[in-house]
């Protein structure tokens, strides 16, 4: 068994950045284990620009985004090891990992951080019925065979889902030379970001069907049709609206997993609402030591605040390996009207500036956040406009939180008056 | 007045433009006004995609033998020690382009072929399609 003090589950973007800040605060001894080929994460496959607009106040493409930080973590001793696949964490800290070079190995862990990101949802998650013809794709599936391995994966395409990787592709797959016939979304707005709608779908007229959904998947071998209904207020296909659409490929955009298969079986307490580990706001899990970040912990939208959280799992990493632990009883955050979730969930009474992430169940404008401590508001932030598919912020100082009395602090969305 | 949303950053700020005069509000930053005025004056998008790597081959084509492919990285005599074979090099056009010669943009960009060594920036087509931006490489192929 080998030992390291700090090692990183995944070398993608939080990965990496996690390391990095861990590596500013004086370890020295960081090993990055990533199961890919090569760094950065699905960044390499993101070849679109819109990244780090808040981090680097530029517009990058992904594979650039995920560069500059290989090339901070080339100047360092950290060291990361590709083509390794974590099988098991025990709740001791020891890594279970096998390679094609090392073979199996066992790893033991100062601190560990977990930054092994999301998966997507595929057809069988939501339960398409049909044909179970060859011709469906995850989108970023299809988005890795095309800007990665070089492989085109239709000609006439329906997408299902508006999230972002879907819109992406919508516009990639054109721009390729595809025709995408429509984009389809369950719910009343998209998922997507509302830039993405219009340099993805609108840019190339292709139209987007709201409260819309697949209801039927048609085709011998390769996918022929798909049908398409309207959908009513329970999200049930209201009989009569059926379109049917002749394609070669349906991609599905309908949401993203995190990836929590290693935190499970080191019995780290999982949050249902993100289905990522539960973390206090120094992004530590209820396993002492263990921290986690990124998409792993719940799906961001985007990098720039990936980098930001996993920095901050970085740098409570080399705190806790130094000896040095938060102060203070917990506060727990509890979702009011309208809020689906917070990151963290909960925190340390003396905490320095506390910074709430958290997603809204509906589109919203002119509304206000509220923060209150029992029935006191202790805090209120106005937005113009919300929406579920924006993961929203705000930032509570030390000396509001000083105020706090009791152990719950609850978020909530106020609508503005009608 | 015409309304459109800023694509400038996530915000996605929704716009009104004078139609003659381009004046621009609702943007909640200067970089939201140039967008409004430009989205009606003259609609620009950055392009990104890919170029096939010259030598790369496909996975198939590769010899598979018990030191060399391509999952590995190991050292053998088809490529540099510890190199990842891409099989496709990731591009942009280091400025936006007129929305209408994307397709244009495109076209080129599908004729060329890389060769590595590659850096970033490195650039691929100078002046594509005639405009005045140049495609550029957005990965290190070593």
């Amino acid at each position: 068994m080998t030992e390291h003090e700090l090692v990183v589950i995944g070398g993608g973007p939080a990965g990496l950045a996690a390391a990095l800040a861990a590596w500013e605060q004086d370890v020295r001894d960081i090993l990055i284990l990533e199961r890919d080929n090569q760094a950065g994460g699905i960044l390499n496959q993101c070849i679109h620009n819109g990244f780090g607009l808040h981090r680097f106040q530029e517009e990058l493409t992904g594979p650039e985004y995920a560069g500059r930080f290989i090339d901070l973590v080339k100047q360092t001793d950290i060291q990361i090891r590709t083509d390794t696949m974590v099988l098991d964490l025990t709740r001791d800290r020891v890594l279970h990992a096998v390679s094609p070079r090392q073979g199996y190995e066992a790893i033991r862990a100062g601190a560990v951080i977990l930054a092994m990101g999301c998966r997507e949802r595929t057809r069988g998650a939501i339960s398409i019925p049909g044909a179970r013809c060859s011709g469906i794709f995850t989108a970023g599936a299809a988005q890795r065979f095309l800007n990665m391995e070089g492989y085109m994966v239709g000609k006439r395409v329906v997408i299902l889902g508006s999230g972002d990787i879907g819109l992406i592709m919508a516009r990639r797959m054109t721009l390729e030379g595809a025709k995408v016939l429509a984009c389809v979304e369950l719910m009343p707005y998209s998922g997507g970001l509302t830039r993405n709608i219009v340099q993805c779908l609108n840019d190339f007229d292709i139209p987007l069907y709201l409260s819309h959904t697949v209801t039927d998947i048609r085709g011998k071998n390769r996918l022929e049709q798909v049908v398409v209904s309207q959908v009513d207020g329970n999200r049930s296909p209201i009989p009569g609206t059926e379109m049917v659409f002749d394609c070669d490929t349906l991609l599905l955009s309908v949401g993203l997993l995190p990836e929590n298969e290693l935190s499970r079986q080191a019995g780290i307490e999982i949050d249902p609402r993100t289905n990522g580990p539960l973390v206090w706001e120094n992004r530590e899990t209820d396993l002492p030591g263990v921290f986690a970040c990124g998409n792993v912990l719940h799906v961001h939208d985007l990098v720039d605040y990936v980098s930001a959280e996993s920095e901050q799992a970085g740098i409570a990493a080399a705190a806790y390996l130094h000896g040095n632990r938060p102060a203070g009883g917990e506060i727990r955050l509890v979702n009011g009207t309208g809020v689906s979730y917070t990151v963290p969930q909960h925190f340390h009474r003396e905490a320095e500036t506390l910074e709430l992430f958290f997603r809204v169940r509906n589109i919203y404008r002119n509304a206000a956040i509220r923060v209150l401590d029992g029935d006191a508001q202790i805090a209120r932030f106005k937005r113009e406009h919300m929406a579920p598919g924006e993961m929203e912020n705000i930032k509570l100082p030390k000396v509001l939180l000083d105020r706090v009395r009791g152990n719950v602090l609850t978020v909530e969305i106020e609508e503005a008056p009608v | 007045m015409k309304e459109i949303i800023c694509i400038t950053c996530p915000k996605g700020c929704h716009l009104k433009v004078d139609e003659e005069t381009f004046a621009v509000t609702g943007n909640a930053c200067p970089r939201g006004a140039v967008y409004g005025a430009n989205e009606l004056r003259s609609p620009v998008r950055v392009v990104t995609s890919t170029v096939i790597v010259e030598d790369a081959g496909t996975s198939s084509a590769r010899p598979q033998t018990p030191d060399c492919d391509s999952r590995t990285g190991n050292a053998c005599p088809c490529k540099p020690a510890g190199a990842v074979l891409a099989r496709r090099l990731p591009v942009k056009t280091d400025r936006p382009i007129p929305k209408g010669k994307m397709f244009e943009v495109m076209a080129e960009i599908n004729r060329v072929r890389a060769t590595p060594p590659i850096k970033v920036g490195d650039v691929l087509i100078p002046h594509v399609a005639g405009t005045d931006g140049n495609v550029v490489a957005t990965k290190n192929l070593p």
